[in-house]
């Protein structure tokens, strides 16, 4: 297996798609970097009116922290867009171009082929996750220096600098889980629907379809939350609550181990009977 | 010896029967031929064989022991399976080095390029190649493992003449080695100059089966062709058939050779010699029944 999954990234790392993806990841938080720099006091301060007349707010708001929680943000849309572009690609491209047929007649079974395709797209996930955040961190302490962080989720919360570092590597980690199980996804629908374009629409239609039913309609889906895969992709905003909301984490890192799990499972099923001829 | 022998394959596919009943026997150190018209079945034969396809019946057998799917021989065999398709972003180096590594062999990418003739392109990316660079590159990598049986479909697919030439020779010499061969062609001319046994194969079924002892020994139309009149000839063959500088008769290859001798002697030298077998009769046969 660990040949098998060397050749996977080997191969990830021969590919134009792979440079593209990260490509316009740095684009991206450069341009989040730039946005905050230029127009991010003004933003800030027509955001804190209200609170400026009931507290008085001291200290550097507009910190490297607040700049790497706005990127946290682009975790909801942009990322899995950039990570579905490589992912989705890994295994119907082989099947698009033939060369599926080159390696399965090699002595290999069709599981192993089809685990190393999985393990190489939750790999890639985390050298992209590792490249994200240190272009996000470093260059946002540099930039915007220390301070507390302020965000406005489900109210006020304010958290010390002191917590922030562990909150933000939890943060971190518990993005790398919530994208590699969308990557496994992508994997996933490429082997139903055989084709790359396919599989990356129906991927990112279903981020779309699922992150507008979480918003629109939060009172019909009560209860059926728990399916929706974008619910729990968002669960690292749970990590600043001044109290963190630790079972609220721990319970959607389940649903997201459960999530990949039944998506191997389905398509090593489908797999197997899958015709590699036509 | 080493045998691999596929009984009775059965293979429907959207409720067309593709392959009926079909048997094949390949033996090391022979060489052999399955031809048929377009459609005939040859290319889902092969699939079989790889294991990329389950037959709907049929089993196969490895030196008198049973297997239990066809994925056992992949093992034994190396596969060129019709046009092979590559890692169009992967240099051809890269490519064999891949399948190299899956295979989990020590064979050197470098000797197996140099046997094809591409070593000095070895390291240019596979979307730059012509299609018979890939066609090489494809017959490189079925020797990689250097497997006892190797199944090749169409493997002369768009290569010039003098590469064509060279693949020929190269199978005589894997043969030699002691290597079992099946090939699948067109080219039932070439062919017939080194393989051993010859598989016709039409709507799915055997249609015939022979090898080239049989072929030789049987009596087959010989056209001799000269650059000058044979008229005066006729007195002494007076059985075959005379037509301008041609003599058209019906012999072995042993009658054959007797008449050639016979014919030297009295300075009567063909300057070219054209042999018509069962095969290449049966083919034509089957083709033109298609056309019909």
């Amino acid at each position: 297996m660990n040949r098998l999954i060397k050749i996977e990234i080997f191969k990830l790392l021969k590919r134009t798609r792979t440079y593209l993806s990260i490509g316009l990841m740095v684009i991206l938080v450069a341009l989040i970097f730039w946005g905050l720099k230029s127009q991010g006091e003004s933003a800030l301060d027509y955001a804190l009116q209200t609170l400026n007349r009931d507290f008085l707010v001291s200290g550097n708001i507009l910190n490297g922290y607040l700049a790497i929680y706005v990127i946290l943000n682009t975790l909801w849309i942009h990322i899995p867009i950039l990570i579905v572009i490589v992912t989705a690609d890994l295994f119907s491209s082989e099947l698009e171009s033939g060369t599926i047929r080159l390696i399965l007649t090699r002595p290999l079974g069709r599981s192993y082929y089809l685990m190393s395709k999985y393990i190489s797209s939750i790999i890639f996930v985390i050298i992209f996750m590792t490249i994200w955040a240190i272009i996000s961190v470093l260059p946002a302490m540099l930039l915007f220096g220390k301070g507390d962080l302020i965000v406005i989720f489900e109210g006020l919360q304010i958290v010390e600098e002191k917590e922030l570092f562990t909150k933000f590597f939890n943060a971190f980690l518990f993005a790398i889980l919530g994208m590699s199980t969308f990557a496994v996804f992508s994997v996933s629908v490429s082997v139903f629907t055989r084709r790359s374009l396919n599989a990356i629409l129906v991927t990112l239609g279903f981020l779309v379809i699922s992150t507008l039913l979480q918003t629109m309609a939060p009172t019909i889906f009560k209860g059926w939350e728990s399916f929706l895969i974008t619910h729990h992709l968002a669960k690292w905003q749970f990590l600043f609550y001044s109290n963190p909301a630790n079972s609220e984490v721990l319970s959607s890192t389940i649903w997201l181990v459960i999530f990949s799990a039944v998506c191997i499972l389905a398509s090593l099923f489908r797999f197997r009977k899958l015709k590699i001829t036509e | 010896m080493r045998i691999i022998e596929t009984n009775k394959l059965n293979l429907r596919y959207n409720n067309r029967q593709i392959l009926s009943d079909v048997s094949l026997t390949l033996k090391s150190g022979r060489i052999t031929t399955l031809i048929g018209p377009n459609g005939a079945g040859k290319s889902s034969a092969f699939r079989i064989l790889a294991g990329l396809v389950k037959p709907e019946k049929g089993t196969v057998r490895l030196d008198d022991i049973q297997l239990q799917s066809f994925e056992e021989l992949r093992n034994h065999c190396g596969y060129l399976l019709e046009s092979p398709d590559f890692y169009s972003y992967l240099s051809g180096k890269e490519n064999l080095e891949l399948l190299i590594q899956i295979s989990k062999s020590k064979t050197d990418s470098e000797k197996l390029l140099q046997l094809v003739g591409l070593q000095n392109e070895g390291n240019k990316k596979v979307q730059h190649y012509s299609r018979g660079m890939k066609q090489r590159l494809g017959f490189a990598q079925v020797l990689i493992n250097d497997p006892d049986f190797l199944i090749l479909d169409e493997p002369f697919n768009g290569l010039d003449p003098e590469v064509k030439t060279q693949m020929l020779a190269q199978l005589v010499t894997l043969k030699n080695e002691g290597k079992g061969i099946l090939v699948s062609t067109h080219l039932l001319e070439d062919m017939e100059t080194i393989a051993d046994d010859f598989v016709l194969l039409n709507k799915g079924r055997v249609y015939l089966k022979s090898n080239m002892e049989d072929n030789l020994n049987e009596k087959q139309k010989v056209v001799l062709h000269f650059s000058k009149s044979v008229k005066n000839l006729k007195q002494y063959y007076p059985e075959n058939l005379f037509e301008n500088n041609k003599i058209i008769l019906m012999a072995t290859i042993s009658e054959t050779e007797a008449l050639l001798n016979d014919l030297y002697k009295q300075n009567f030298i063909p300057f070219r010699i054209s042999r018509s077998s069962i095969l290449h009769d049966k083919y034509m046969e089957i083709t033109n029944e298609s056309a019909n």
